[in-house]
């Protein structure tokens, strides 16, 4: 009896004892001769073929295993990459791309025009499910052919007239089309190895391509190891041997690793940021992403524009960012974010402020005019939504008490789980007003502005202005760029200074806390970070 | 015998599929798609999306398609995984899971054990105090605040083991500790209880009235009888700590499925919400059967087994 009841604690610490066995114990602190970079990435990344990701974290990995027909300097100028040199008709529709003889798939083949052709045909297949296609919307016959009314791939405006090439249509002309050449969404993929194996992009073994880095490891959920990719034209400039990413969720987790030295770049977690932003150990590089309340212009009394100017003028955004978010975000007096381009500079420094921030005076005054047009004597009761999620919840807090002081107004918080909340802005009508953010997938002011046009699929908070609508149908056509960035300044004049269609709250910002010996770490406020340049000081 | 078993047997299945009918139901009652998001993606896209998913079709449709699918064991394609299949993404993620269930259920049922027999034998003196005392550290203070002093102390501070990640048993030790301590600390109170009722029966008198030595009472008579509450809870509670957990394996990095279910959730991840449901209730039920089959042997009255016609 004793040895039944006793007997099974035993063999499992004997079990126990066996597993330690099985451990292979790994001597901490022994120094790399070689350049690794140490990343962590938040999640195991849904897929590595560049046409089929739709995240930002998997478009990093991407970006360093494959190059596109032109890459991005430090400073965000779009410059030779697998294409050497190229050529722009005059009408601004026509690009013609000299590929460089010596580039090469990690596999030793050549990279040739038909890889491009065959790529961007591939992605825009109805079949295929890519989630950022319209990216290539601005080829000719592009979308039509993404929609099946076209099935004759030859009509798309792409070609390869010999193996080195590449000829690309597009059916408007585009200031911003190059560098969007360079976003991890249109990078190739090799022709051959593509119809040899579908499934190439699932194994380390069988992936290909064509960047600074090839694929050397993927153990699910765990690690992704990239090298360096000896057939890239490129290697010579090159010092990072290899990057090591691991999948760590919990940043403060990721935080602890940097400070044992287990990582090089981390972000950290929100309750740190103000502190070590303090103590300048943080770096802050914005990102081309506005965070704003979204008013619902069908839904009283957000269908006042006085009243959504009070709303909105009697928001402290330099108290809110630096009080309560604490991540060096940018306080926006106009609806584009900080640092995206007009085509023609920075639109932000172009169009300037388009109000003042904490005006409670004049929020007070375009309450009581709101009101009075309304011919009401009080606000109703009003309900804002908003998700579950951190940064749209604090956020939420923040401007329901910044709103009962200055305004006296109330707001009830309903707090939704995340995609609840996005379905209900979503269906344009399960919704009165709310936090929300938008960003650009491509380095221009017009990525942005097109969602505010009367019937647009993403005009969620159903605002309408003719005026607005006929600015944005001309600069769609405008082939001259200083005549495009005023079109584009007019437009949001109207849709903020005249109409606040929404309240802007700010530029998101990107912390980062990173190995003070790791250099040369390109990071855009549209693309992905490059690290093809980066190297460690001795 | 047999046909207790077949009767079992059926019965779990008709509950497995009680249960992923009602998970198809509700998850497709509560709002929200898979591609909404944030993010603009275009109509066109999204259209794109769902036929490649099989989620433009009818939901009766995917209802079928997926019960007959998994009658031939094939759990579909995650939403979240474009290379490897549901099969797969179990087949990597449960053994991790599972493993380190298993260290941490161990901990958790010698430790319990222990403290609660201690307690028990002590009753009201120090020891109880100190064991009980123990037990209701762990129960109060959350997995993640604990998980998270000991990557400071263990890791940080004293550098003796890895903060996160997993790769060898040293890997291993500070999350199983995370996730041992709240049930160690339940199982030791559960224990305590039941083995004071035991100590105050009356066999229990009567066979150290007869001269038996006491700790052959302790053990063979009482401890005997007070196991079973305590396995009554393990079915349970093997089944929810061997299919991972959400916080300690976010916390430490451990590329288990704990993690992975919980988040099919709020990506509203069809397929893998559905597997997810499969696996632990498959799981679940096959922990109560082996409870049921261990009452009766530990505790022969209760004859399962033998005394089912």
């Amino acid at each position: 009896m004793k040895i039944r009841v006793w007997g099974m604690p035993l063999i499992a610490v004997l079990a126990l004892i066996a597993l330690a066995g099985t451990g292979v114990f790994v001597p901490a602190g022994a120094a790399p001769a070689r350049q690794v970079l140490r990343l962590n990435l938040e999640g195991e990344p849904p897929t590595l073929d560049p046409a089929k990701i739709d995240n930002r974290a998997a478009g990093t990995v991407s970006k360093q295993l494959f190059e596109g027909l032109v890459r991005l300097d430090k400073d965000g100028n779009a410059i030779p990459g697998v294409a050497e040199r190229w050529q722009v008709s005059g009408d601004g529709k026509v690009y013609t791309f000299f590929l460089r003889r010596n580039a090469r798939w990690s596999n030793g083949d050549p990279v040739t025009a038909q890889d491009f052709v065959y790529s961007y045909i591939r992605q825009l297949g109805p079949k295929f499910g890519a989630p950022l296609v319209d990216n290539l919307f601005f080829l000719a016959n592009a979308e039509q052919f993404n929609e099946g009314k076209i099935t004759d791939p030859a009509q798309v405006g792409i070609r390869a007239p010999d193996d080195f090439t590449v000829e690309i249509r597009l059916h408007t002309p585009a200031p911003f089309f190059l560098k969007l050449l360079a976003f991890f969404s249109v990078m190739p993929v090799s022709q051959k190895v593509d119809q040899q194996n579908p499934r190439w992009m699932n194994e380390a073994a069988t992936f290909v391509s064509n960047g600074p880095f090839r694929l050397a490891q993927w153990v699910h959920e765990q690690r992704i190891v990239l090298e360096r990719n000896p057939n890239y034209w490129g290697r010579d400039q090159m010092k990072l041997d290899a990057i090591e990413f691991t999948m760590v969720p919990s940043r403060a987790t990721a935080y602890q690793m940097l400070q044992t030295g287990q990582l090089d770049i981390v972000t950290p977690p929100p309750e740190l940021t103000g502190r070590l932003l303090a103590e300048k150990k943080a770096q802050v590089f914005p990102e081309a992403r506005t965070y704003f309340i979204r008013f619902n212009n069908k839904v009283a009394p957000f269908t006042n524009a006085n009243i959504r100017k009070a709303f909105s003028l009697a928001l402290n955004r330099g108290a809110f960012t630096r009080v309560v978010l604490q991540g060096g975000q940018i306080p926006l007096r106009g609806f584009i974010p900080h640092g995206l381009s007009s085509g023609t500079g920075e639109f932000r420094k172009q169009a300037g402020d388009l109000y003042k921030d904490n005006d409670a005076t004049r929020a007070q005054e375009h309450l009581q005019a709101g009101l009075k047009e309304l011919g009401l004597t009080a606000l109703p009761e009003i309900t804002m939504r908003a998700s579950a999620r951190e940064d749209l919840r604090k956020i939420a807090q923040a401007v329901q008490a910044q709103w009962k002081q200055a305004l006296k107004v109330q707001v009830n918080i309903e707090v939704m789980e995340h995609r609840a909340y996005v379905a209900a802005v979503r269906s344009k009508v399960n919704y009165v007003l709310g936090p929300f953010s938008t960003g650009a997938d491509y380095d221009d002011a017009f990525n942005l502005m097109g969602q505010f046009v009367t019937d647009d699929f993403f005009n969620f908070t159903n605002y309408t202005n003719p005026e607005y609508d006929r600015l944005m149908r001309a600069a769609a056509v405008e082939t001259n760029a200083p005549r495009r960035t005023q079109l584009m300044i007019q437009a949001e004049k109207i849709l903020i200074q005249q109409d606040m269609a929404i309240a802007p709250l700010y530029t998101n910002t990107q912390v980062v806390l990173q190995n003070p010996k790791l250099k040369n770490v390109y990071r855009y406020a549209v693309a992905e970070d490059s690290y093809r340049d980066a190297f460690f000081e001795p | 015998m047999a046909v207790y078993l077949i009767r079992r047997v059926l019965l779990s299945l008709l509950t497995l599929w009680v249960i992923i009918t009602l998970t198809f139901v509700l998850m497709h009652a509560i709002p929200g798609d898979p591609f909404a998001s944030e993010a603009r993606i275009s109509p066109q896209a999204l259209e794109n999306l769902r036929r490649f998913y099989g989620l433009d079709q009818p939901l009766p449709v995917q209802y079928v398609k997926y019960l007959s699918n998994l009658i031939r064991l094939d759990l579909g394609r995650s939403l979240r995984s474009e290379v490897r299949d549901i099969n797969q993404i179990i087949a990597d993620g449960l053994p991790i899971s599972a493993l380190l269930g298993a260290e941490a259920l161990l901990l958790a049922v010698l430790g319990g054990m222990t403290l609660g027999v201690l307690a028990a034998l002590g009753h009201n003196r120090l020891l109880d105090h100190l064991s009980i005392g123990l037990a209701i550290i762990g129960i109060s203070v959350p997995s993640f605040i604990l998980a998270t002093l000991l990557i400071n102390v263990f890791a940080v501070q004293l550098g003796l083991l890895p903060v996160s990640t997993w790769g060898t048993w040293r890997h291993t030790v500070l999350p199983a500790v995370a996730l041992g301590l709240a049930p160690l600390a339940y199982l030791a109170r559960l224990t305590r209880s039941s083995m004071l009722e035991e100590l105050s029966q009356d066999y229990v008198k009567a066979a150290i009235a007869r001269g038996l030595s006491r700790p052959r009472v302790i053990v063979g008579h009482a401890l005997r009888n007070a196991l079973l509450p305590m396995v009554t809870v393990l079915g349970p509670l093997s089944a929810g700590i061997l299919t991972g957990s959400f916080i300690i394996e976010n916390i430490f990095g451990i590329p288990g499925i704990g993690k992975i279910f919980v988040l099919s959730i709020s990506d509203r991840d069809y397929p893998l919400i559905l597997s997810g449901a499969v696996v632990y209730s498959a799981l679940l039920l096959a922990a109560n059967f082996l409870v049921d089959v261990a009452y009766g042997v530990i505790d022969p009255r209760i004859r399962v087994l033998g005394g089912a016609r």
